[in-house]
């Protein structure tokens, strides 16, 4: 099941599958974190519907829509709480892939 | 030996300028958003002989904005003998990633893990031990902003700058650095491994916070009543009460300094010149400090708490018609405050193009030295709606260059929409001495160019003013210089409704500095008494002129020192002239437009 970052539900976590390839775009993100196997959640969008701020590696993003949607990722079947912040990825709570 | 360099390297918003300050006692100052530091600042270490250099904070050494290329470029070209990297313990993960890449480059390095208190506090941990074997260079734990274990910090830096630290994990790095993004990040993990905890309760605080000021219906609505605070806190009693406690000092200095000259036996011009010439610009000026002090607290605050970079988020979506990205939101928002460090802040935006628009709008922000000309007019002409008047006049400047940029880029080119990446950084507590040196740092700006080039051009315009053409001296100053150019200019601004010499040449003083236009009518209007200027502008402007005045002062080009800047930015004389160009014309179109619409409310 594969979701574009943007379309992905609020409080929702997510593991990021694939990046748009060679872009300055694409090399500013993953440098920022969002590299392929993190975990990332889609915590809150702007009063006027974009952008969108997301969780990952302990930081938050501001991301367009626009420039979300170059992020291809698989959600987790994480339920998250009405109020309650979803745990952040850390080293330990997402296994190194190799 | 000649000074050792040490280049402080991190992420925006890790607490690289606190720890500078620390470092150094230099007055620096900090926001909590990212790209404070946009040019590289320098001081001696305490009680070392090394010189510390603040770069840009930066994610990476790529070179998406100029503020990186600044960094990497420093790194390259001056090779400093150590970095110094601090890093966010609460974000380490990300933070490494700038830290892996120094160290790719085989450079003795230092990593200060700062916020690492902040980290306990979240309920995670941090191994240093283990990471500084893992990474091969020391590692200290510090909290810069409470300034625990900067003195260990110091040990270690005294350590590695004599002999070089044996860095064996630097060698495995350096030997073989990291391809893509992807690989770094792996091998980030790996270092990790075991050793870090963020801790569950990162950024709860912050999460609720926002849950309240980013809200879907809210948010907008709490902005606008923050900026209402802003307006009623300077506009409404506090300042007007500071600014009336002000004026009383600066008229008991006035009549002080009358007779101390008096008994000093100075001649009459003497006199004149520097109690109604001189004191009266710069203390028309001073006058003014405690508001614009009040203006320069709130930006602070706005800054050190992190509430700017989320003004940024909101806005975003708004800002995309006219090409620009939230980004912008910050230095146009600056510019309210002064337009030169404003448009020295247009740096952190990635792409040209958004940067040019940035900086052609910025002008239209009213910056805080206006402030004293609309407190002025609309004190002496509309008492009643005061606020109302100034508020109405910043939104119209705003209105005016948002139209302007279209009209501009309509007939260039528009590339596509700028990519937004921007980081939230946490919500914190301003610090007492942060702030205050944020506004101590304002103020000394503001009193530099009283005690300088608010004096020099007080005693030019009174000179200009007593003296006529042929060079002799007199008291009356419609047949003096300054007379004659006004008398020459004025004609030109008759259809704006105020077509006398004395609001000319006014405009002109302002110019140089736009705290100049209120001191020079202070001396042309009320010969140098402030206390009386309100009643002389009641003479001398029609409430229809006053408001074109106040649009033109609007909406005119800034001062030299921000022209320079924004010509230095933009970096073409011709496009920054072509600019002034349609200021000029912006300013009178619209004055001439308000003029009109005005006299049918206060017919003449």
């Amino acid at each position: 099941m594969e979701w574009s970052l943007d379309q992905i539900p609020l409080g929702q976590q997510a593991v990021v599958l694939h990046i748009a390839e060679d872009t300055p775009l694409s090399h500013q993100l993953q440098q920022m974190g969002i590299t392929e196997g993190v975990q990332i959640c889609r915590k809150r969008q702007a009063p006027l519907g974009d952008p969108s701020v997301y969780l990952v590696r302990g930081s938050a993003l501001a991301l367009r829509a626009q420039d979300a949607a170059h992020i291809l990722v698989r959600p987790l079947h994480i339920s998250v709480a009405e109020g309650e912040s979803p745990a952040l990825p850390t080293a330990n709570a997402f296994p190194f892939q190799d | 030996m000649s000074n050792r360099i040490i280049g402080l390297v991190g992420n925006p918003n890790c607490g690289k300028t606190t720890l500078f300050n620390r470092l150094t006692g230099a007055k620096q100052v900090t926001g909590n958003w990212p790209g404070v530091t946009v040019k590289r600042k320098e001081a001696t270490v305490r009680g070392r002989p090394w010189t510390l250099v603040d770069l840009p904070g930066i994610y990476a050494l790529a070179s998406y904005a100029p503020e990186e290329t600044v960094a990497r470029d420093f790194l390259q070209t001056a090779q400093p003998d150590l970095i110094l990297n601090i890093a966010d313990a609460t974000a380490l993960e990300r933070n490494l990633y700038l830290t892996v890449q120094l160290l790719e480059q085989g450079r003795p390095m230092v990593l200060a893990l700062n916020l690492c208190d902040e980290l306990q506090r979240n309920g995670g941990q941090i191994d240093c031990p283990a990471l500084s074997r893992r990474l091969g260079i020391p590692v200290v734990p510090i909290s810069a902003r409470s300034g625990k274990n900067v003195g260990k910090l110091l040990g270690v830096l005294d350590q590695a700058m004599t002999l070089p630290p044996h860095q064996e994990g630097l060698a495995v790095l350096a030997n073989a650095p990291a391809q893509t993004e992807q690989e770094r990040y792996d091998r980030i993990r790996t270092i990790l491994q075991g050793i870090y905890d963020s801790g569950g309760a990162s950024g709860r605080t912050t999460e609720k916070i926002d849950d309240v000021l980013t809200h879907p219906v809210l948010a907008i609505p709490i902005f606008l009543l923050v900026m209402l605070l802003l307006f009623t806190v300077i506009f409404g009693p506090p300042g007007m009460g500071m600014k009336a406690l002000a004026e009383q000092l600066v008229g008991q200095v006035s009549q002080w300094l009358d007779a101390a000259l008096e008994q000093a036996g100075a001649s009459w011009w003497a006199k004149q010149l520097a109690v109604d010439g001189i004191w009266g610009g710069v203390g028309g000026m001073l006058t003014f400090l405690p508001q614009m002090a009040l203006l320069f607290l709130f930006l602070s605050l706005m800054e050190d708490s992190g509430y700017m970079a989320r003004g940024a988020f909101v806005m975003d979506r708004l800002f995309r018609r006219l090409g620009l990205s939230g980004k912008a939101f910050i230095p146009l928002f600056m510019g309210f405050g002064c337009t030169t460090p404003a448009a020295m802040a247009a740096r952190t935006l990635e792409r040209a193009g958004e940067r040019r628009r940035t900086l052609r709008l910025l002008p239209f922000f009213s910056c805080g030295a206006k402030l004293p000309v609309y407190i002025l007019f609309a004190s002496a002409f509309f008492p009643e709606g005061q606020s109302l008047v100034i508020f109405g006049l910043y939104l119209l400047g705003v209105l005016v260059g948002i139209v302007w940029v279209c009209l501009v880029e309509k007939s260039s080119a528009r590339g596509a929409d700028p990519a937004f990446v921007m980081e939230l950084p946490p919500y914190r507590w301003p610090t007492l001495s942060g702030t205050l040196r944020h506004l101590w740092d304002k103020c000394k700006g503001f009193l530099a160019k009283a005690g300088t080039v608010i004096v020099f051009l007080s005693a030019l315009i009174w000179l200009l003013q007593h003296l006529t053409p042929s060079l002799d001296w007199t008291k009356q100053s419609s047949i003096s210089l300054f007379g004659c150019i006004g008398e020459w200019l004025a004609p030109l601004f008759g259809p704006l409704g105020f077509g006398s010499w004395q609001a000319s040449v006014s405009l002109l003083a302002g110019i140089v500095a736009k705290e100049a236009v209120v001191s020079s009518m202070v001396s042309l209007y009320a010969c140098g008494r402030p206390h009386e200027i309100a009643g002389a502008l009641q003479g001398a402007f029609s409430p229809a002129a006053a408001v074109s005045f106040l649009v033109f002062v609007l909406l005119y080009p800034p001062c030299v020192a921000a022209m320079a800047t924004i010509r230095r930015e933009l970096g073409s004389w011709r496009e920054t002239g072509w600019m002034m160009a349609g200021q000029i014309v912006a300013a009178y179109a619209v004055s001439f437009l308000a003029y009109r619409i005005a006299l049918l409310v206060w017919p003449a």
